[in-house]
């Protein structure tokens, strides 16, 4: 009952400090900080002439509450073009336009654009469905009982971006301006801008009128990457059942063996054009055996006790990795468990790196599921592939398990436990302690640190 | 927010100053504090610097708010200790006027954030703040002043319309904005007035609705007709000492009562006349008289009273009251004493009679038996034969009656029959049960005196019971809440009290077992209070003289032992000099002008594109005079400053400034 009691109270103070901070200036919020000072002091008008500050503080206030309600923007009145980029990377400044238009016949002074994102509040099914969080000291444990560290903790988690007000300069009648906005994503993920608010202050510039306009777009923020060192990826080549199929027709692939009639289901780019021409039939090519280096990286998404900190920096390593790994002449497959078991795969022209980052950018951690669900997915995989990156979470007896089995299959492996800051002394190589050198322990917040020492 | 503009901060300490008193003293801070934007050098502070200044003023902050709670002699401390918060906080704010940068963090403000910050290392300066805050706090201070002239709303408005013009929006001519200060100005003192006269309205009607008509009705209600037990707490409510010389007084009056009313389901003692007449303090400001008679008993009262303000008990015949420091003292023919604007402890030394000085001769109302009471009353009257007896024979009887017929107790078993009209708690307490606590007894009493013709009052207030053990005082517990009789006999009022004296060893044995454990806890808390506010002060303020000197040398050689002045890097002579080449060129003037028309030049912009867009906009009819050839002149002085001749110089110069003209012109006729 408490915990619904303080949510909503969490709500609604978020809701009001949200509501403030848009509708008054820094100045507005100094002014209505100082008159409800002097309203405390000056409660007794007998004792103190706090009062007659509060009243002046009072008067000023109400005129501009009365300035914005009477002088607030006419419809139509200025029009607004937000041009974003296609991408942005979590910790890296994004940068984009807002061009804006006078449409109306008289200058525009003092506008400024406040951004409507997402709003960041969380559910109360988020909110109670997060543990409480382990602390050292007893005001943070307070602070986890009273659930104002994981109100914090969520409200960070789905704010992926914060962009401040933005002055416009002056605008000449029917005259256009572009605002350059920059700001720093916190995190990956999709921005979602829900509209934009022009707004312009009083005459005192305490407080702004608004008038909202439905201008709903998004950036999908892409996660943090580290700088990896040159890898020499484990395996060799393997036979590939799909043949080419889900390749394009680069380097070996043009090589076929004969050439058949056409068969219903046949690809239509296996039709072999010069001989349709010369039989006036469709004739497609057979294809020799395919043989190419196919790497699978997998990501563990099972994070021990929500250890969200720890399942972010995995993320970026897995992305480090994406970006790392060369798959001109070579597939590379993510395999993970999320709402259910997936693997995606690039290179070799199938799919661009891309996309598997957008992928990654949405990747969340796994609740509803186990890790042998991991297992089994990757063993399935496990005869095409040359080789198997593995980021984990964790080094437990489920994951052990799995690189034993990997080994089992004689799968080439590099295996990378990301754990949490606290995580102190070395970790057992277990079956790993034959290739000492492809087992990485990575630190949450120490991660390039310990990358760059491979 | 901008930067605070010049001399504000100096002005609102000045301002703060004079209003205190303190001119000279604020005249140097203010010097201080506006010394900065006339001299080129600067401390460098570094962020564990500014955490110290803090942690300096936050020190001075405890210390004089510990020194202002153990020394207070007023109800409202809080406010007057608000008076000194710009003295407080001086040392930090002119350390940030006097530092190198503006690395003012929030982390410096806490003590738990100085560890945090440093291990984030990303916190947000917020050098503004502070300015900002210490004009609040200057205003704050100067308003607890509480100077009743214009001087306080003139500053609020002309050193608020200086800060309100300098962050001026520009959405509104300067007309517009000066009528509407005006408004506010106008509006602000109308809401002032308007403000105090609310409140005189409020205290008025609560007034009023507190206590009542014209003719006070203050009333008292009993627990007779209540069933169960009564129980009251062990709380120690007062102390009383006596000399040698004097023994303690038995009782010690708060109230009394002359109306008994039977009509709600508890029996309720009114009183009539209770309205309160102020004092006028004797030759010392601490000495009140409340009778010119001659008194020769004495008795040290100490007791706790919410916010300074209440009734006090006294003896009967209470004559002077000494050491009683208090706003007001007031006093009513019920022979109630209130005390107003005292301290929470009060402590005075009341001389007395024991005859009483205050009360209202008798009238009619100390002869009225209510018509329920009387056949009861009258019953034990004949009984006891009163009728035409005198008055020393009358309570004589009475006492024989009561002690020898009546038990003491706090449990009343039954409820009387009131609904029914047979019965009332007293008939059944004076005619079967015979037992009860001492209201019964005093209510009982009162109205058999005053069937007997004697009038009588009910009063209110505590036994005092005799000292325990080696104490050095009378210890009166809340449990000692007694009630007993007022008669008139002599030509005055005198106590009588017919509860059976085994009441306060019945009392005493239903203590609880931590009492000893609790009266040490009081005692230590009366103490302490005792200390606080009657102590010697002069011993804590010579220990605060020393404390303070130690503190401010350690906390300069913790702040200086290392040279850490440092020169401004010659501002003056790198702003003369130009940044790069052609960065004097008169072009950025005419860009500056386009800028305000509202076609700027985006950041990183190539001057091509931007001539196209003007181009765009000229066909779209808005008139910029051409530039282009202004343009060539500029590239040429700004990329190529040793191969542009003097004439070329001349003539970019004289093209910019005709152009400006130019554009000047046209804008003023558009």
């Amino acid at each position: 009952m408490f915990r619904r009691f303080f949510y909503h109270s969490y709500r609604r103070l978020f809701a009001s400090a949200r509501w403030l901070g848009r509708r008054f200036t820094r100045a507005g919020e100094f002014a209505l900080g100082l008159m409800m000072l002097a309203a405390v002091i000056g409660a007794d008008t007998n004792q103190t002439t706090a009062y007659q500050a509060f009243a002046f503080l009072a008067a000023m206030l109400g005129v501009s509450a009365l300035w914005i309600i009477l002088r607030s923007f006419g419809p139509g009145t200025l029009s607004v073009q937000r041009l974003l980029p296609r991408f942005g990377t979590a910790g890296r400044a994004v940068t984009y336009a807002i061009r804006t238009k006078n449409e109306s016949p008289q200058p525009q002074r003092g506008v400024v654009l406040l951004e409507d994102l997402e709003d960041p509040r969380p559910s109360w099914q988020e909110f109670a469905a997060k543990p409480l969080r382990k602390n050292r000291d007893a005001a943070a444990w307070l602070g986890s009982l009273l659930g104002a560290s994981r109100w914090r903790d969520l409200v960070a988690r789905r704010q992926l971006a914060v962009i401040g007000p933005q002055a416009v300069p002056d605008l000449p009648p029917r005259g256009e301006v572009e605002v350059r906005v920059e700001f720093t994503p916190r995190r990956r993920g999709r921005v979602h801008f829900t509209g934009m608010t022009l707004a312009r202050p009083d005459v005192f510039g305490m407080m702004l009128s608004h008038r909202s306009l439905p201008l709903s777009q998004s950036l999908l923020v892409l996660p943090k990457r580290y700088v990896l060192p040159p890898i020499a990826m484990p395996g060799t080549r393997q036979y590939q059942t799909a043949g080419v199929a889900q390749a394009t027709s680069v380097g070996q692939s043009d090589e076929f063996v004969a050439l058949r009639d056409y068969r219903p289901g046949d690809p239509l780019r296996h039709i072999h054009w010069k001989s349709v021409a010369k039989t006036d039939r469709l004739i497609v090519r057979e294809h020799e055996d395919e043989f190419f280096v196919r790497h699978a990286l997998i990501l563990d998404t099972f994070a021990a006790g929500g250890d969200e900190e720890a399942f972010e920096e995995a993320v970026s390593v897995a992305s480090s990795f994406v970006c790392t790994i060369q798959t001109q002449e070579s597939l590379l497959d993510l395999l993970f468990v999320g709402a259910e078991a997936y693997c995606f795969t690039a290179g070799r022209g199938v799919g661009h790196i891309e996309r598997m980052l957008e992928i990654l950018a949405g990747v969340n951690t796994c609740v509803d599921k186990t890790f042998p669900e991991l297992e089994s997915l990757v063993l399935r995989h496990a005869p095409l592939v040359s080789g198997c990156v593995c980021v984990f979470l964790a080094w437990d007896e489920p994951r052990q398990r799995l690189v034993r089995l990997l080994q089992g299959l004689r799968v080439p492996l590099r295996v990378c436990v990301v754990t949490g800051a606290g995580q102190t002394g070395p970790l057992d190589l277990g079956p790993m302690k034959n290739e000492p050198s492809h087992f990485h322990p990575l630190r949450a917040g120490n991660i390039q640190e310990e990358l760059s020492r491979w | 927010m901008v930067k605070m503009p010049p001399l504000l901060l100096g002005l609102t300490l000045l301002f703060w100053g004079w209003e205190v008193e303190l001119l000279p003293l604020s005249a140097v801070g203010a010097v201080i504090l506006e010394l900065p934007r006339f001299i080129r050098w600067r401390w460098d502070f570094s962020e564990t610097d500014m955490n110290r200044f803090w942690d300096l003023c936050y020190v001075l902050f405890l210390s004089a708010l510990a020194y202002s709670f153990v020394t207070t002699d007023v109800t409202y401390a809080t406010f007057k200790f608000l008076l000194w918060l710009p003295l407080i906080f001086f040392p930090f704010v002119a350390a940030t006027a006097y530092s190198a940068e503006d690395c003012v963090r929030l982390s410096t403000f806490s003590l738990f954030l100085h560890r945090k910050g440093r291990e984030a290392g990303s916190a947000k300066p917020i050098g503004w703040f502070v300015s900002y805050g210490y004009f609040a706090i200057c205003f704050i201070a100067a308003s607890i002043v509480n100077a009743r002239d214009p001087r306080f709303y003139t500053a609020v408005v002309v050193l608020g319309a200086w800060l309100l013009w300098t962050i001026r929006s520009r959405v509104a001519p300067i007309w517009m904005w000066t009528m509407m200060l005006v408004v506010v100005s106008v509006a602000g003192s109308g809401g002032q007035v308007g403000l105090t006269e609310l409140q005189a309205w409020i205290e008025d009607t609560a007034s009023r609705l507190l206590t009542g008509s014209d003719e006070e009705l203050t009333q008292t209600r009993t627990a007779i007709g209540s069933i169960g037990q009564l129980k009251l707490s062990n709380r120690i409510v007062l102390r009383v000492e006596t000399n040698s010389n004097s023994p303690a007084p038995a009782l010690l009056r708060r109230a009394s009562f002359n109306l008994y009313d039977t009509s709600g389901r508890k029996a309720t003692w009114l009183a009539a006349g209770t309205q309160f007449a102020s004092l006028q303090p004797g030759p010392e400001p601490t000495t009140w008289v409340l009778s010119e008679r001659g008194s020769s008993l004495a008795a040290t009262i100490s007791m706790s009273l919410s916010r300074g303000t209440g009734i006090i008990p006294v003896p009967n015949g209470p004559c002077i009251l000494e050491g009683l420091i208090a706003g007001v003292v007031e006093a009513n023919r019920c022979g109630s004493v209130r005390v107003r604007d005292s301290l929470p402890l009060v402590r005075y030394t009341v001389k007395y009679c024991g005859v009483s000085t205050l009360d209202a001769p008798p009238n009619a109302r100390d002869l009225a038996v209510p018509a329920a009471e009387v056949p009861a009353v009258a019953q034990i009257t004949g009984e006891l034969g009163l009728a035409g007896q005198s008055p020393e024979e009358v309570m004589r009887r009475l006492a024989t009656f009561f002690h020898g017929k009546f038990t003491y107790r706090t449990h009343l078993k039954t409820a009387a029959d009131s609904s029914s009209g047979q019965i009332t708690a007293l008939n059944r307490f004076l005619l079967h049960d015979r037992a009860g606590h001492c209201e019964f007894f005093a209510t009982a009493t009162t109205l058999l005196l005053r069937q007997a013709g004697i009038p009588a009052r009910y009063a209110t207030g505590y036994a005092v019971p005799p000292k325990t053990g080696a104490a050095r005082e009378h210890l009166v517990r809340r449990r000692h809440a007694h009630a007993w009789v007022l008669v008139h006999v002599d030509g005055t009022w005198r106590d009588f009290d017919t509860t059976p004296a085994a009441w306060g060893g019945m009392e005493d044995a239903e203590a609880s077992v931590f009492q000893s454990l609790g009266d040490l806890i009081s005692s230590l808390q009366y103490r302490f209070a005792r200390w606080r506010y009657y102590g010697d002060r002069a011993a804590l303020i010579n220990a605060l003289l020393w404390f303070v000197p130690i503190l401010m040398l350690w906390f300069s050689w913790r702040l200086f032992w290392k040279k850490r002045r440092v020169r401004l890097q010659g501002h003056r002579q790198r702003e003369q000099r130009p940044r790069y080449a052609g960065a004097d060129s008169e072009f950025y003037l005419i860009e500056k002008h386009l800028t305000q028309a509202g076609l700027p030049r985006r950041e990183g912009e190539p001057l091509g594109e931007w001539l196209r867009r003007l181009e765009a906009a000229r066909r779209a009819g808005m008139r910029i005079p051409s530039l282009e050839e202004i343009v060539v002149l500029h590239y040429a002085y700004r990329f190529d400053p040793l191969g542009i001749t003097a004439a070329q110089r001349r003539e970019l110069k004289s093209r910019a400034e005709s152009w400006l003209k130019e554009a000047a012109g046209t804008a003023a006729a558009s």
